[in-house]
Parts: C-alpha cells; structure tokens; sequence
C-alpha cells in the first residue's frame, strides 16, 4: 500500500532529524552525527519550520566561537602559559564572570605588556553581527572579590572582516572604532549590521587591563546553513514516489535558495568502517566492520572510513514534486537540505514529505531499447524489453510510460514472456505514450513491444516508469541496463534505452527540407496553388523562434511566410503565394530563406521558388 | 664597488706573487709566464732517485731545495710561515675544454645534466648579493654589434606585453643588437631560481623557462618580429631527448603510479541565471594500452560512476549549483580493459551541450583543472557536440607568435600581433619512458591601425582573447616534486599583473610572494609612491585623513569624484586609475570585439571624436557595446585665464562585469585596496560626462579656481528589472569646487587667506547609496612671520560650515555642522652634525559644533624633529 512519510510534523519534527537513526556523515574522513552541522539551523524562529540560524537583536553569539572551526586566541600575549592563555579566553566568551583575560603583571609575570595586545575570534563562517561589547569584571555583573572595574581598556580598536584577514588578498580587517582615550568602563560599540567571521579587539594603552566577557550581538539569518536527516527505515525495499516539501521565503526570493537532495541505500549506514591488518603472507587487507566494533579497535587497526559506494548512492538533487531516481527500491532513505541566503534574505521549510509504495512494485524493473543507433529523421523501428525481477511479495505492475519526442506510432507485438498479450494505448503524446497491459508480477517476466518513430536528436532516451493502477501515484522508474538479447549485434554490456544518431549528424538544426513543387501557381487551377513545406527541427531541446522568408533577386525581403517559435519535429509550412496585403506575388524568381535562430547560431537554408500564374 | 676594487686588487697581486714563487705555484712556462692549465702530473726526472725512504720535501721541488730526507723543524732564523690558505684568493676555474680561465670565486653557476638524480644545480654566492647587489652583467660590442648577458634576481623583462613581460625577471637575459636585427633569449629555473648565498640547490623535478625574441627592420617602415616563451616541468632522471624537450616532463611523483581513476566534473558556466547549464548526454572512455591497441570502456561494460545533475528527458543536467561528477575506476570490478599498468592513453568522450564547463582530475592529479567551456549561454542544445580529450597531467605551457609593426607609411601606424598558445599534458604510467602528449590550443591577437592627415584622424582596434589562452605555468614545489594546481604561490607568471606600472608585481605569485600592498594607479603623479590623495603619509608618521579632508590640506586637494577620465568598460571607474587582479594583457581574457573612432581637430586646442565600441565574451552572452562622442578643448589657454572643457556622451549596453581592487581609504586608516565590484549599471544607458575647469590668475597673489563635474545615467531597460538589481533608473552626480586664494606679502611676514567651496548632488547609481545634497565651505587664514634668522611661527584659522541640504538628513549622512580648526607652529631649521634638521612644535585646536548632538573637540599637541641633508 502507498503510505506517506513526513519529515518536519509532530510525529518526525525536525528537532530529531525525521526520527530515523542518526545521520552519520563523513567530513575529512571523520564522522559526524549530527542533523544540523556547526549548528546553522534554527528550530525556534518559527515552530515546526526550519531554516537558517536566526540571531536576535540581544543574542549574544561569542560563544559560537568555541564550536567546531572558530577559535579565540591572543597571539601576541606571551609570557603565559598556553593552558592559562586558552582557559582565560574561554572564559570571555563562555558566561563564566568568574574568569576573565588579563594583562597585568603579576609575581610571575611581571613584564606582561598590555599596549597593542589582539584579541581575535574567529566564527569560523560568516554570521551576522550588530553590536559589540566588553567590559571588566564587577562592573555589569557584580562580583565583589574581584573587584576590577577600573581596569578596562583605557584605549582600543576594533576590527571587523568577513574573510580570514589577507591584505595582499585584498581582504584587509576593517576597522570600526579606534578611541585611544576610553573612559568607559563597559565598551558598547554598534556595528553596522553585516556579515563578519573575524571580530578583532586590540588595545591601545599600556595600562593594565582584563575583559571578563566580549559580547558579540547576533542579527540576521545565517548565510548558508545544511540539514541531514536520519538516515530513515522505511522497513523493506520500497518504492519512493515524489518528494514535495513547502518552502517560505523571508526576504527577496531571489537572494536566498534551498536545494534538497536525496540518497538511498540498502543498509542502514552510509559509512564504511575498515579494519586494516596484514595477512599470513605479510599483505595489508581491510575488513568491513561495524561502528561500534571500529570505535573499540586499537588505532593502529582501524582502517580509513570512507563512503559506503556498494550499499548506498550518491546524493542526487530532487526538485519539488518530482521521483526520486533511485535506481531501484530501497529500504532506507536520507536527505539533505542545503540553504543558501542573506543577512535579511533567507528560506524556510514547513515539511518535506514522499510517497512510497512497500512492497515495491518490483525489486528491479530493468529495460533497454534497440536498435541503439539511428539515422536522424529516418523512421525506425525499435524493440523495447523490460524485464521484472522480484519476490512473490512484489505488487506488479500493469501500466507503462514511456517518454518519446514525437507521436510513436504502430506499437506492437506486445508480449510477456514470449506470449502475445492484449493492451490499450491509454496515451499517446508528442513526449510519452501509455501502455495499459495484463498485471506482470512474476520474478524474471519479461515485457517485450515494437514501435516506431523517427529519432530526431542525439541521446533520445526512452525513459519510463511502471504503475500498478491500484495505486497509481507511486510509479517505479525503470532501470536503464540488458533485459532481453534482441539478437547477436545486441551487446548486453551496452545496453540501455538512449539512441543515438551517427556522429557525422550531430549538430544540424535542421534536417531535409521538403516542397510540394518547386513553381508555385495561385491561378486558382487547384494544382500548385499552393506550396507546402515541410522540414524536421532537430537536435533542440525548447522552443526556437524560426523564420521563412521570401526575397526577391535582389536580395530584398519580400514576405514573410512564417515568423514563430517549434519544437523539436516537423514542421510545415503552406503558402499560398500572397503577400501580407493579400495581394499576389509578382510571376518570378525567388529566394526563400529558413532561419533557424538558435542561442548557439542562426542554421540559416535557402533555395529558389518560381511563381508563375 | 669597494669589494669590486678589493677583489680585483687581490687577483691582481696573486698574480704578482705568483710569479715571484718560481715553480711552487702554477707551471712556469716559455716567456716566465706562469700557467695553471690542467695538464695532468708529469714525470719529474730530477727525483728518479732509488731510495725508500720517504721524502720529507715534496719531489716536484726537488729543483729547489734537494732531496731531504730529514725532518726537523726550525725557525730560530728562518722565521715561520704559516701555509697560504687557497681560499684566500680563490680557486682556480676551468672552461669545459680544459682551458684556465681565473684564479677567483664562483659567483653564479646553473648546470643541468641527464640522466641523473639531482641533475640540476644552481647557486648564487654569497657573493652574488654582497658584491653585485644580484645583478651581473657581461657585454661586449664592436660596430653595430652589441651585446649583455645580464643575470639577476630582479630584473625587468619584457618581450611583449601578450607573452612575456615581468617587473621581476630571476634569470638570465641575453640580448642582441645591431642597426637591423635585435634579439633576446630568456632562460630561468622558475621553480627555484636560487638564493643568493643559500646551499648549492639540486634537483631531480624542476621547472625551466626559455623565450626569446627577435625583431627584424624591413625596410624604412616595417619591423617583423618573432616570440617564443616555453616553460615545462623537467626530470633530470631522463634524458633530455628522450622526449620533445619543449613539452616538459612528468615530475617523479606525478608518475610514481598508474592512473587508477579519472574524474570528469561538467558544471553551469553561468551559474547565476540557474537555468541551462550543462547538459550531458552520453559519455565514453577510450583506452589505449601501449601496443595502441584500442579498448572502448562502454564496449566492454566500464561504466563510469555519475553523481548529481538533475534528470531530464534524455540527459543529465547541470543548472545553477549543480554539478555532474563523472568517475572513471579503474579498480573497479566491472573494469576489464588493459592493465592499468599497460595504459598508455585514455580518452574522454562527451556528448554534451548548453552552458557547460569540463573540468578534469585523477587520483594523480588531484584539483580539478579546466578543459572546455561551452560558448555562450546556449540553453536550448543547438551547441550539442562530442567532445573529445585526452587525460593527462598539464607538463609545459608554450606561447609562439610574430609581430609585424608598421611606422609612418603614409601615415599609417599599425601594430599586429598573433600568439598561439599551447598547453601540454602527459598520461602518467611508470612503466613507460615516453609518454602520450596532448595539447589544447588557444590564440590571442590584436592589430590597431591609426592615421592622422591634420586635420582628421582616425584609430581601430581590434582584438581577441581565448579564455584559455594562458600565460602561466604552475612550477614543482622543490620539497615534493609534485605540482600544486590551486596554490598560486606555485603559480609562475609570464604577464604580470603591475596596474601601477611600478617594479612590483601587484599580486603574490611565485617569485614575488609578498605582492604589492600599496597599489593606485593613476595616483602617484609626482612618483613619490605615495598617494597623492594622503602626499604626508609616511611608514614614521602615518596620516590617516585623506587630504581632501585634512583641514589646510584640503584646500588644494579635491575630492577623486571630481576626476575625469575615460571608461570604456563603464564600470564606473577611469580607466587608468584601474586595478584589478589579471595580467596585464592589453585586452582581457575571453574578449573579442573592435574599437573604432574618427574625428578632427579644430584650431589647435580642441579635438572631437566619434566611436564605435563592440565587444564580446566567447564563453557567454555578456557583451560591451558603446557608440560614443567625446569633446576635449583648452578653450582658453592664456597665461592668466585657462578654461578647459571634457564631454563625453555616450550610449552603452554593457553587461560585462569588471570587478576592481581599488585603493580606498577608510576613516581611521592609511588607506588599503578593497573590492569594488561592478554593479553593470550600463546595460542600455545613456551616459555623459561633463567637465569644465576654470583657472584665473590675475591679479598678484590672487588665484581662482573652479571645476565642474557633471554625469548622469539614464537608463533605457526595464524599470521592474533595474529595481530588483537595485540601481537607480536615473543617477547623477553634479558637482562644483570653487576656490579663491589671496597672498599679502608684508614685510617678511606673509598672509594667505582663502576660501573654499564644495558642492555635490549626487543619486549614485545604487539604490543602497543615499542621495546626497551637501554644501561645505571652508574659510582659512594663515599668517607666516619669519623670527630671528632661520625660525618662523605659523598661525592658522580653518573655519568649516557644512550644510546638509536635504531634510530629514538620510541615514549615514552628516548634519549641519561648524568646525574651527585652530593651529600655531614654530619652526626652526637648523645645521647639525652635518644634517639639516627641521624642529616642528605646535599646538592644533579643533571644535565642531553639530546641529543636534554634542560639541566635539580636539587637540593635538607636537614636537617634531626631522633630519636631512637638503
């Protein structure tokens, strides 16, 4: 039966990534298991949605620093131990009023300068940021043991930039506030909003100082920002039907995007941990073995992590409302939602939801089309097989679509396993027709047809799907590989169901161009009165504007038969000699002209008409 | 020189010693003439003595002091003498032929010998850098015949400005010259020219540069000219000729192993309309194993693996973000071709059409390096091809081209050149001596005619530029061998990129990895490498306002808004205050189009011209086209009064971006380069830009000056389209500068009183600009009175009064304000231990008085002393 799954709704929120197993995804060859990487994705900002990271106006992000690829360093305060240095800096960021970075002699310290000290964090990525602002101990938060409130930066700069700073690489700090003669005790420093990665805060003064807390205000949404899904158990192979998810946009729409992709596999981890060791004759092997037994190896046993490519397949990108193209059922599924945007610019997502079908219609439904090679223009027939391989738990299938570029025309010798069956032609459309078909269910059944039409493009791949019209909103992408042997000049390694037309054809717009007769006489006779015209458009793929024209021997344009836009196919024209006006042609000689205004270049044909009353 | 004088002194009195040392130094020849050819040892018939026991004495003095056979050491009346250390004066040196050619010390010596590991050496002596500050130069000349070799670190090359031209050459450079030919030979390890000073540098993977020139007279009028520039990888393990020298080598780790994987990644060229990118039909591999037997992978089953693109009917695509990996494995089990051992050459097939961009890499390789882009932004697959490559790891790169110059034929000047590159690769396989070599080629050329018959003259250009016409080589890191494709510190350049025409490079490149920090062309009109705009900046006394806004300063110096100059690629910026980050060709990459223009002289000070401007990208629909009228007149040009006039009307359609790094500077800073990016503002505009100046000097002492700058964009496109690309559909900037100065000399005392006058309306062009309506004024007097015989006390009163003309006042824009600005300085100059020092100490009070927030004041306090010889 069709079921759906929703990723984002009270019974998967997206707060536990779809409530699958936990994602594991590989970053430099280390695993991560978490749905929201650097922790980029807001869950707050409006319920049950999930989009960029939103910081509000009095949300103090510094501490965004200590997460995975932001640091905090001082670099030029030396005389101090690394261990104290990393633990006093930590303390200006994380809430702690109880540490603070200080520059002050001390008994074992003394010659610790404070003159041109660089306080640096760095986000690691670009986050938006309003104000700025530090301050010693006891003077915002009271704390009478350290009674330091007279030892602020006496003076300072402050520096922004939103790259790693490289001013030969034209990425120069910026410098928002230089007060060389600070007499606040807490520096409240607004900033235009904007994104930074670096915030920098120097001291200009040789006095004595320390900062309890630097409080970085956050603003706007985060400029990119990628969700992951668990990897998610849909409990058997299955057919995944179409993915659709509702998306809001803050801001201008065309500042801000979010790309949804897709993968699938048949085990339920994507990752493949290797135990590596040296075998009886002294050869290096690596063993296949499970998370946990990974973790408890010794380090000089575990082997690389990589991609686990048997098992599981790439992401591939899905668009709204389209199937996922998965090469055949599986049972487990993961996505990723990459967002992209600006400061005020941003998207959100409400929930991604799919269809899918279990038991699948078949374990595989492999198909090919022969001949796989032919002439442009040319009518031809082709075989096309699609072989069902499954249990006895498959649902079948009793309905094909196949995708074309023209009409087909006289489908035949419809049969399974040999035996000639009955069908219907449910559709037949200039991009796909419909074959209505008895159920075929059984593990090994093979579907066989003929057809004809001719190929007007390199690559005109017969794509199709299977439905069981029980439950037709779940169909199942036919796999493109050998599913029948059509006779000895069929190689099974090349099947697949793209034609392509010979080399020498690639690249012409245009195919042969037909007249009904070459002298055109509107005397009202009913023989050549009029001139039909008909050419095949090739090779396109939308629409192209195209002209035919008339000139005369001079090369003045005279009429203009036709001036629209065509599809790939025929085309045809019918003229019946007049002009615009209605008034006849003159009796002569002219020249017509086919333009074929294409983005690449203009196929331009031409040849001679003779009018004659 | 001093070290010069020493070291040619010192030879010269080794050789004095030398002959006055008999036989115990050097051979003395017929004549007395001492030599140190190598002659091998000889027999010495004056030591055939039969005797066992060891001499004491060395034999080849057996002439002049006997056999001894004792050894005992006293210096009671011969006074000891301590052995002459060789080093002190040299070491003898020899040609290849055997020749002597010195007694002295290696300066410079690059060898390069095959087959060997460590086969290229090169070393620069300490010497090289203390002695000859890097730069040696040998010359010689008879008649018309002239010629240097010149070695140095730094030295400025140049062979023409599309193949190689370099304000920091590190090498060699042989030039030729008689009355009809001229010509120069290059030649440089790239990778590793040497340190002077450093160890002897030996290496087995190395870089190497040769180019040349030579340039013909034909005639009166015509010079024909020849370029070459070839840089390859080199490995000293092979030998020289077992392959094509010029198309370079693969480094020893490049070729350690096979090639196991090839990965193919098809993209949108034009991501940012996220529409008909790449689209991918079919692809295939074609091995070829060393017999030259050909395997086709899909013949064989071999399947590559493909990631991403969005399904359409019939192929893959790859629009906006998207991407197509195409991966080729060779360890992959469905592979069942020739060994990857046997692989000689592989071959990419692609069917492919639209927007695409190929790029390629392996696991030999590693970076994505570029192959083919689609031309255009083709979105409907008319451009559908198949497209063919051969893999292999980039091994030289080789520009080749000729010149043909005319001079005053008829009045014709003209200037041809044609370039054809060529970038070779090789297909990695350890197994293999030679290896297959494959190349792409691009061409570059431009040709521009003018003719000038008074009182008409006319000027064309015409020019393109491949995209892929490259005029680098990425050289061997010297620690691994292997080349880094994405590091430019690796990334040797033949054109440079100097915008400020300085002798630094404007980026960080191999060979110059310090860049150029401080780069405003056009800005430097007194050569002081200072920016004109912040003349008393300096690294001891750093200034952080800009003139134009210094109080007294600001007087003479205008704001840059009021400059005026061409901008053919109207990106808003004079074309010859420009910097970017490209090399310097005289027309960019992936261009090609004309420029035309005609025009006539009237009386001797005005000129008008009229123009026509196309030009386009190869890779995609972007285009600049202009038809423009430009007026330039002295229309007054007298001694007291001058008046000149710019116009330039112009109608553009422009959507070729041109991204600049310009020199900006901040409130707060000494000023650095920043990115402006072009917000292609003229995609179907008008533009003008007038410009008047007005000079008066009448009256002694009083001088009046005022500039006019008037521009506007009026846009033809689509007003929804200009909305959403935020820009205005009408933008201006009207700005006027009047300036008045009267000096009275009394006595010794002198006072200057001037006023000043800025007034600016301005809707920039971007809709996140304010506009601006800004009146400022600036009244100043200052008063010189001379004390004693060498001091002066200088007093001064600047008096502000902006006015902000538009209310409410947009945000980031200033209120009405008054500024007073007062100063007082002592000067003294004085002679002192031979210096001229220069004593400053002043005071500086600054007040301004804002209409709505508080008053501001400032101090400054100062006592300065400056040295100098002047």
């Amino acid at each position: 039966m069709v079921r759906v799954f929703t990723i984002g709704n009270e019974k998967s929120p997206w707060e536990q990534g779809g409530g699958g197993i936990d994602p594991e995804i590989l970053f430099s060859g280390k695993v991560d298991t978490t749905n929201t990487p650097e922790d980029a994705i807001g869950f707050l900002n409006k319920p049950g949605w999930i989009g960029p990271r939103f910081f509000e106006l009095k949300e103090n992000i510094a501490s965004r620093v200590l997460l995975d690829g932001g640091y905090i360093r001082s670099p030029n305060s030396l005389q101090m131990s690394s261990s104290v240095l990393r633990l006093q800096l930590e303390g200006t960021v994380n809430g702690n009023h109880s540490v603070a970075f200080e520059r002050k002699p001390t008994l074992l310290n003394p010659d610790a300068n404070a003159r041109g000290i660089w306080l640096i964090l760095d986000f690691g990525r670009l986050v938006g940021i309003h104000r700025v602002r530090f301050y010693p101990r006891n003077t915002l938060v009271e704390s009478p043991g350290t009674p330091n409130q007279n030892d602020f930066l006496r003076g300072y700069e402050l520096w922004i930039n939103d790259r790693p700073t490289n001013t030969a690489q034209n990425a120069p700090d910026q410098l928002v506030e230089r007060n060389e003669k600070n007499e606040a005790a807490v520096v409240d420093i607004h900033v235009e909003p904007q994104y930074v990665r670096l915030v920098k805060v120097r001291s200009l003064s040789v006095t004595p100082f320390e900062i309890d807390e630097i409080e970085i205000y956050g603003t706007g949404y985060l400029n990119d920002a990628q969700y992951i899904t668990d990897v998610l158990d849909l409990g058997g192979p299955a057919t995944i039907g179409r993915v659709r998810w509702i998306e809001e946009t803050v801001g201008q729409p065309e500042f801000s995007g979010v790309s949804v992709k897709a993968r699938t596999g048949i085990d339920d981890t994507p990752v493949l941990y290797q135990r590596s060791g040296v075998g009886e004759f002294g050869e290096s092997f690596l063993l296949e073995v499970s998370g946990r037994d990974y973790h408890e190896l010794d380090q000089v046993n575990k082997g690389p992590i990589v991609h686990d490519e048997g098992n599981w397949g790439q992401w591939k990108s899905v668009e709204q409302e389209t199937q996922l193209t998965s090469p055949r059922p599986r049972r487990y599924v993961q996505f990723r939602l990459d967002f992209s945007g600006g400061i005020f610019d941003s998207r959100q997502v409400d929930f991604l939801t799919f269809d899918y079908l279990q038991p699948p219609i078949a374990d595989t439904l492999r198909a090919e089309v022969y001949p796989r090679l032919a002439k442009a223009e040319e009518r031809a027939t082709f075989h096309y097989a699609v072989l069902l391989r499954g249990n006895d738990v498959v649902k079948g299938y009793d309905r094909l679509e196949v995708d074309t570029n023209i009409r087909v025309e006289k489908i035949r010798n419809v049969r399974v396993n040999g035996e000639l069956v009955d069908f219907t032609v449910e559709e037949n459309e200039t991009n796909y027709f419909t074959l209505g078909l008895p159920l075929i269910r059984g593990d090994k059944d093979l579907l066989e047809f003929t057809f004809d039409l001719p190929i007007f493009r390199f690559g005109s791949t017969f794509s199709g799907r299977a439905f069981n019209s029980q439950w037709p909103s779940v169909p199942q992408i036919l796999e493109s590989g050998n599913a029948a042997s059509f006779g000895p000049d069929d190689d099974d390694d090349l099947a697949s169901l793209a034609v392509a037309i010979p080399e020498a054809q690639v690249g012409k717009l245009v195919g042969r161009i037909l007249f009904s007769t070459s002298v055109l006489t509107p005397n009202g006779d009913g023989v050549n009165d009029e001139v039909d015209i008909f050419f095949n458009l090739l090779q396109l793929t939308r629409a192209t504007p195209i002209i035919f024209e008339i000139y005369d021997l001079a090369g003045r344009l005279v009429h203009k038969v036709s001036e629209d836009e065509h599809r790939i196919g025929p085309v045809a024209y019918r003229w019946d000699g007049r002009l615009r006006s209605g008034l006849l042609l003159l009796p002569g000689t002219y020249i017509w002209a086919l333009r074929v205004q294409a983005d690449a270049f203009e196929e331009v044909h031409q040849g001679m008409i003779a009018i004659a009353y | 020189m001093f070290k010069f004088l020493v070291f040619v002194t010192s030879v010269f009195a080794a050789g004095i010693l030398a002959q006055e040392s008999g036989t115990r130094l050097g051979t003395v020849k017929r004549g007395g003439r001492v030599s140190f050819e190598p002659t091998g040892p000889g027999v010495l018939f004056d030591a055939l003595d039969p005797v066992i026991r060891k001499w004491y004495v060395p034999q080849e003095l057996y002439a002049e002091y006997g056999w001894d056979a004792r050894s005992y050491s006293n210096y009671a009346t011969q006074l000891y003498q301590r052995y002459v250390s060789t080093s002190l004066e040299g070491d003898y040196f020899y040609d290849i032929y055997g020749n002597y050619l010195m007694r002295g010390w290696l300066i410079y010596d690059w060898r390069q010998e095959n087959p060997q590991p460590f086969g290229s050496t090169l070393r620069k002596s300490g010497r090289f850098s203390s002695w000859f500050s890097n730069l040696l130069i040998a010359s010689d000349h008879k008649g018309q015949y002239h010629y240097a070799i010149t070695i140095g670190n730094q030295i400025r090359s140049s062979l023409t400005p599309m193949t190689f031209s370099k304000p920091l050459f590190d090498g060699l450079q042989w030039d030729f010259m008689s009355d009809k030919y001229s010509g120069t030979i290059l030649m440089s390890r790239i990778n590793e020219p040497g340190v002077s000073g450093a160890n002897l540098s030996q290496q087995t993977d190395n870089t190497n540069l040769i180019g040349g020139r030579i340039e013909v007279q034909v005639g009166d009028f015509v010079k024909v000219g020849g370029t070459f520039v070839n840089s390859h990888q080199a490995y000293t393990q092979m030998e020289s000729f077992g392959g094509d020298m010029l198309k370079g080598a693969l480094t020893g780790p490049q070729n350690f192993s096979s090639v196991e994987r090839i990965q193919i990644r098809i993209s949108d060229d034009s991501p940012e309309d996220g529409d008909g990118g790449g689209a991918l039909f079919a692809s295939d591999i074609v091995i070829y194993n060393r017999d030259g037997i050909q395997t086709r992978g899909s013949e064989i089953g071999f399947r590559p693996l493909i990631e991403g693109g969005f399904q359409r009917s019939g192929y893959l695509a790859a629009n906006g973000s998207e991407q197509i990996v195409i991966s080729y494995n060779f360890t992959d089990r469905s592979y069942a071709g020739p060994d990857v051992s046997d692989i000689e050459r592989a071959v990419i097939e692609l069917v492919i059409a639209n927007d695409y961009m190929v790029e390629i890499a392996s696991d030999r390789q590693g970076t994505f390096l570029l192959l083919a882009r689609a031309s255009g932004n083709v979105k409907d697959n008319s451009n559908q091809r198949v497209v063919a490559f051969d893999y292999g790891i980039p091994t030289a790169n080789q520009i080749a081209g000729f010149t043909f110059e005319v001079d005053d034929l008829s009045g014709f000047r003209s200037y041809l050149e044609v370039n054809v590159n060529h970038q070779f690769r090789q297909y990695p396989n350890p197994n293999l001596i030679r290896h297959f070599v494959s190349d792409s080629e691009a061409t570059a050329w431009l040709l521009n005619i003018s003719r000038t018959e008074f009182p008409y003259y006319t000027f064309a250009e015409f020019f393109s530029v491949n995209p892929n016409y490259a005029t680098h080589m990425y050289t061997v890191d010297r620690n691994s061998g292997m080349v880094d494709f994405e590091n430019r510190f690796f990334r040797y350049e033949f054109v440079d990129d100097n915008d400020d025409q300085d002798r630094l490079p404007d980026w960080r490149r191999k060979g110059w990895e310090s860049g150029d920090r401080e780069v405003f062309p056009g800005w430097d009109e007194n050569n002081d490498f200072i920016s004109d705009f912040n003349q008393n900046d300096n690294e001891d006394s750093p200034n952080l306002i800009p003139d134009y806004e210094e109080p007294f300063l600001r007087f003479h110096t205008d704001r840059p808004e009021f400059l005026y100059g061409i901008d053919m690629n109207h990106n808003g910026t004079i074309d010859r205050f420009e910097n970017d980050e490209l090399a310097d060709l005289p027309y960019p990459r992936d261009l090609r189009g004309y420029n035309l223009n005609s025009g006539l002289h009237i009386g001797s000070n005005t000129r008008f011209t009229l123009g026509r401007l196309r030009s386009e990208s190869f890779t995609s629909d972007q285009h600049n086209n202009a038809d423009y009228l430009t007026i330039i007149s002295g229309l007054v040009d007298r001694r007291y009064l001058s008046l000149r006039l710019f116009q330039d009307l112009r109608k553009v359609k422009d959507t070729i971006p041109n991204d600049l790094f310009q020199w900006i500077q901040s409130a707060n800073t000494r000023g650095s380069t920043r990115l402006v990016s072009d917000l292609v503002a003229a995609t179907d505009t008008w533009i003008n830009t007038t410009w008047i100046g007005l000079e008066l000097n009448g009256k002694p002492g009083l001088r009046m000056e005022s500039k006019l700058k008037w521009q506007f964009y009026n846009q033809l496109g689509d007003r929804v389209k200009l909305a959403l690309r935020g820009l205005r559909s009408r933008s201006k900037f009207l700005g006027v500068v009047n300036k008045i100065e009267y000096l009275i000399n009394f006595r010794k005392s002198v006072l200057i009183t001037r006023w000043k006058g800025e007034y600016i309306d301005e809707s920039p062009i971007s809709t996140d600009m304010p506009i601006r309506r800004e009146f400022d004024q600036f009244f100043s007097a200052l008063m010189r009175l001379p004390i004693l015989r060498s001091s002066f006390i200088e007093c001064g009163v600047e008096y502000e009064r902006f006015s902000q003309l538009r209310t409410p006042t947009p945000g980031g824009l200033s209120d009405d304000f008054r500024g007073l600005v007062s100063t007082a300085q002592l000067s003294n100059v004085s002679e002192y231990q031979g210096y001229r020092l220069t004593t400053t100490i002043g005071m500086e009070v600054a007040r301004r008085n804002f209409e709505f927030t508080e008053v501001e004041t400032r101090t400054r306090g100062f006592v300065a002393v400056y040295a100098g010889v002047e």
